[in-house]
C-alpha cells in the first residue's frame, strides 16, 4: 500500500550548491506549463524532510559543502540524488577554480547524473522519470 | 594615518560632493606583484567613467568610504577577503569559508623584485 | 518593550531560488535588523577567467546563466577596447537583439517569481509560460537555452541568417498582445496591488546611497540607464530609446519598472531587425591583450554591469573585475526591510531580482 502511493507521487528538493543557475533555471522551467513534471506526481518541496528526490545543481563550492551534507542527512530513507548538469556531474566548466570541491559526488553519494550545460529540461525530465523506476526498487527494499 | 591616505580620504570626499552626485560604481583591487597593490576607484559621473587610482601597501591602512556610500561596504570587504589588504573597521569573511584558501587573488611576486 | 527574536532565513528557503542567508532580527512582527551572509556561491571566477584570454570568452557565460550573453557581450566589448578594434554593425545589432531577448527571459523569470512569492501561483505559471516562447526563440537562433557562445572578441562566431530574423520578428509579433494582456492584469490586480504597494520603500537619496542600479534604482526615480551611454548598439545608431522610471520606490514600482521594460525589448528588437544591413560580422582579432587596461559595460537586466581587464602581453590575463549589479542591489535590501512586516521579507528581497551567483562569482 505504501508502495503504491509512495511511488506515485516523489516530493522534488531542489538545492543549488554553487551553479550558474542556468541549470536551476531549466530546473523551474520543469514545473512550469511547457515542461510540466507534476504530470508524473513530482510536487517540487523546499522542506527536505519531505524530500524523496534531490535534484542538486552546482560544483559545490566550500561553503555549501556543510549545508549539502546536512540536507543529505535531514532527507529520509530511502532517497535518490540527482546531479543536474555538468558542473554538478563532474565539475568541468569551473576547473580552474579555487573554492570548489568538483561535483556532487565527492560529497554525497549520486544515483543519477544529467549531463550538458546547460542540461534540457528534457534531459532532466528522462532522468527523474528513470529516477522513479531505482526510487520504487529503493522502497520495495526498504519495506521487505 | 600616512600621507597618501589623508589624501585619498580627501579627493574622494570631495568627489563625493561634487554635483550632480557622482555615482559609485566600483572599487577594484589589482595585485602589482611587488607587495603592492592598485586600489581604483570608479564612479559614474555626467555619463561617462571617471576613476581616481591609488598604489597602496600590502600592510597600510586604508580609510574606509562606507559612510560616504553605504554601498561600497561590501566591494571592501570583498577585497579583504580577495587579497588581505586592511580596511579600517571592516571585517572580511565576505565569500570566503573558513576552509577556503586565503587570499586567492595574491599573484606571485616577481623574482627581480628581490635584487632591487 | 518587546523582545528581540531572531529569524533564520535560507540558505535553502522556498522563496529563493538560490542560497543566501538572511538573519532577521524581529520584535513582534516588525524587522528591525538585518545581516545578509553571502558567499554559498563563490566559486572563484575571477581567478579561473584571468587564465586564457580566449577561454574566458566561455567561461564568463558561465558566471551567471540568466544575463549569460550580457556577461559575453560585456567581456567581448572591454578586449575590443583593449585591442582597439570596433566591432561591425552587424555584429552588434545581432547583440543587441539577443541581449533584449535574454532581457526578455529574465524579466519575465523575475515577474514570475515575485507573483510566486506573494503566492500567486496562476499569475507565475502565465509568466513562465511566455518565457517558454522566448527560450525556445533563442534556441533556434543560437543552439543553446541558456548559454548561447555566440559572441567572438571583435564581433560574432555565426552570423543570424535572413530565416532566423524573420522567426524572431514572428515570435515577437505572437508575443506583444499577451504580454500586453498581462501588463493590464500586473496594473490592475488586486492581489498584486495590495501585497506590494507602498512595501519596501527605498527613498531615492538611499538608493544613490547603496549605489543601486537597473530596475531597483529605477524603479526609486533615477534614470540611470547604461543603454544610453555604454553600449554602442544603442542611441548612436539610431535606436530610439529612453529609461523607464518610475518614483514610488516601492515593489510594485520596481515590479512595473521591469514590466514596461519587456514591452520595450519587443520594441528594441524590432528596432534591430529594421537596422539590420547585410555586411562584415567579425573582425578576428590577432596575438595576445596588451598591457593596458580597459572598461566595459551593459546594461544587463539586473543592471549595470561592468568589466576592468588589465593584459600582460600572455595569453594570461593580469587582473580581470566584474562589478556585477547584483553585488550593489542585494545589500540594499537590508535598508529596503527595515521596518517591513515578516511576511513582506519574501516579496521585498525578490523584487531587487537578487542573483548571488553574481553576487559571488
Ligand atoms: S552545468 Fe553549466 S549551465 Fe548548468 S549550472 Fe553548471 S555551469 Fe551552469
Amino acid at each position: 500500500m505504501r508502495e503504491d502511493a509512495a511511488t506515485r507521487s516523489p516530493w522534488i528538493l531542489h538545492f543549488d550548491t554553487g551553479s550558474c543557475n542556468g541549470c536551476d533555471l531549466e530546473v523551474w522551467a520543469l514545473l512550469t506549463p511547457r515542461y510540466d513534471v507534476e504530470r508524473f506526481g513530482m510536487v517540487n518541496k523546499a522542506n527536505p524532510k519531505h524530500a524523496d528526490i534531490l535534484l542538486i545543481t552546482g560544483p559545490v563550492t566550500k561553503k555549501s559543502e556543510q549545508r549539502l551534507i546536512n540536507l543529505y542527512n535531514q532527507t529520509p530513507d530511502p532517497k535518490l540524488v540527482i546531479a543536474c548538469g555538468d558542473c554538478a556531474s563532474n565539475g568541468v566548466p569551473f576547473l580552474d577554480c579555487y573554492n570548489v570541491c568538483m561535483g556532487v559526488d565527492k560529497v554525497i553519494p549520486v544515483d543519477l547524473y544529467v549531463p550538458g550545460c546547460s542540461c534540457r529540461p528534457e534531459a532532466i525530465m528522462d532522468a527523474v522519470v528513470k529516477g522513479i523506476g531505482m526510487w520504487k526498487k529503493k522502497v520495495e527494499e526498504a519495506d521487505r | 594615518m600616512s600621507a597618501a591616505e589623508i589624501d585619498l580620504r580627501k579627493k574622494l570626499e570631495r568627489m563625493s560632493l561634487k554635483s550632480p552626485r557622482p555615482r559609485l560604481i566600483d572599487v577594484i583591487a589589482a595585485d602589482r606583484r611587488d607587495g603592492t597593490y592598485d586600489l581604483i576607484y570608479v564612479f559614474h559621473h555626467e555619463g561617462a567613467i571617471v576613476d581616481h587610482r591609488y598604489v597602496v601597501n600590502e600592510d597600510d591602512d586604508i580609510t574606509s568610504i562606507a559612510d560616504l556610500y553605504a554601498g561600497a561596504l561590501c566591494m571592501e570587504r570583498e577585497i579583504i577577503d580577495m587579497y588581505g589588504l586592511k580596511f579600517n573597521g571592516v571585517t572580511g569573511g565576505f565569500l570566503l569559508d573558513p576552509s577556503s584558501p586565503k587570499n586567492p587573488l595574491r599573484q606571485p611576486r616577481k623574482e627581480v623584485a628581490k635584487d632591487v | 518593550m518587546s523582545r528581540t527574536s531572531v529569524i533564520p532565513f535560507g540558505p535553502q528557503h522556498a522563496a529563493f531560488l538560490e542560497p543566501f542567508h538572511l538573519k532577521l532580527q524581529v520584535e513582534e512582527e516588525v524587522v528591525v535588523g538585518a545581516e545578509m551572509s553571502f558567499g554559498y556561491n563563490h566559486r572563484g571566477m575571477e581567478y579561473a577567467m584571468a587564465q586564457d584570454f580566449k577561454r574566458t570568452q566561455f567561461l564568463c557565460e558561465r558566471v551567471c546563466g540568466i544575463c549569460s550573453f550580457h556577461h559575453s557581450s560585456a567581456y567581448v566589448q572591454t578586449m575590443e577596447r583593449l585591442f582597439g578594434i570596433e566591432a561591425p554593425e552587424r555584429a552588434k545589432l545581432v547583440r543587441m537583439i539577443m541581449m533584449e531577448a535574454q532581457r526578455l527571459t529574465s524579466h519575465l523569470l523575475a515577474l514570475g517569481h515575485i507573483a510566486e512569492t506573494v503566492g500567486y501561483e496562476n499569475m507565475f505559471m502565465q509568466f513562465f509560460r511566455e518565457r517558454e516562447e522566448v527560450m525556445t526563440l533563442v534556441n533556434r537562433i543560437s543552439g543553446g537555452r541558456v548559454h548561447y557562445s555566440m559572441n567572438a572578441i571583435g564581433g560574432i562566431r555565426k552570423d543570424v541568417t535572413y530565416e532566423g530574423l524573420k522567426d524572431i520578428g514572428e515570435t515577437m509579433d505572437r508575443l506583444e498582445p499577451r504580454l500586453l494582456d498581462l501588463r493590464s492584469i500586473v496594473r490592475k490586480d488586486r492581489t498584486l496591488r495590495k501585497r506590494l504597494i507602498g512595501v519596501g520603500v527605498l527613498s531615492k537619496e538611499a538608493a544613490f546611497d547603496w549605489c543601486t542600479v537597473g530596475p531597483t534604482s529605477r524603479g526609486s526615480g533615477l534614470p540611470h540607464d547604461i543603454r544610453l551611454t555604454g553600449f554602442d548598439g544603442y542611441g548612436v545608431n539610431g535606436v530610439k530609446f529612453r529609461p523607464i522610471y518610475y518614483d514610488e520606490g516601492d515593489c510594485y514600482a520596481r515590479t512595473m519598472v521591469r514590466m514596461d521594460e519587456v514591452i520595450q525589448s519587443v520594441d528594441l528588437i524590432r528596432q534591430g531587425i529594421n537596422l539590420m544591413r547585410d555586411g562584415p560580422f567579425l573582425n578576428a582579432v590577432k596575438g595576445n591583450p596588451p598591457a593596458a587596461d580597459a572598461y566595459g559595460r551593459v546594461e544587463a537586466p539586473r543592471g549595470e554591469l561592468m568589466y576592468w581587464v588589465r593584459g600582460k602581453n600572455e595569453v594570461q590575463l593580469d587582473r580581470i573585475k566584474l562589478r556585477t549589479p547584483a553585488l550593489v542591489n542585494v545589500p540594499a535590501v537590508s535598508a529596503m526591510i527595515k521596518g517591513a512586516r515578516v511576511a513582506d521579507v519574501g516579496p521585498i528581497t525578490v523584487s531587487v531580482d537578487p542573483c548571488i551567483c553574481c553576487t559571488d562569482r
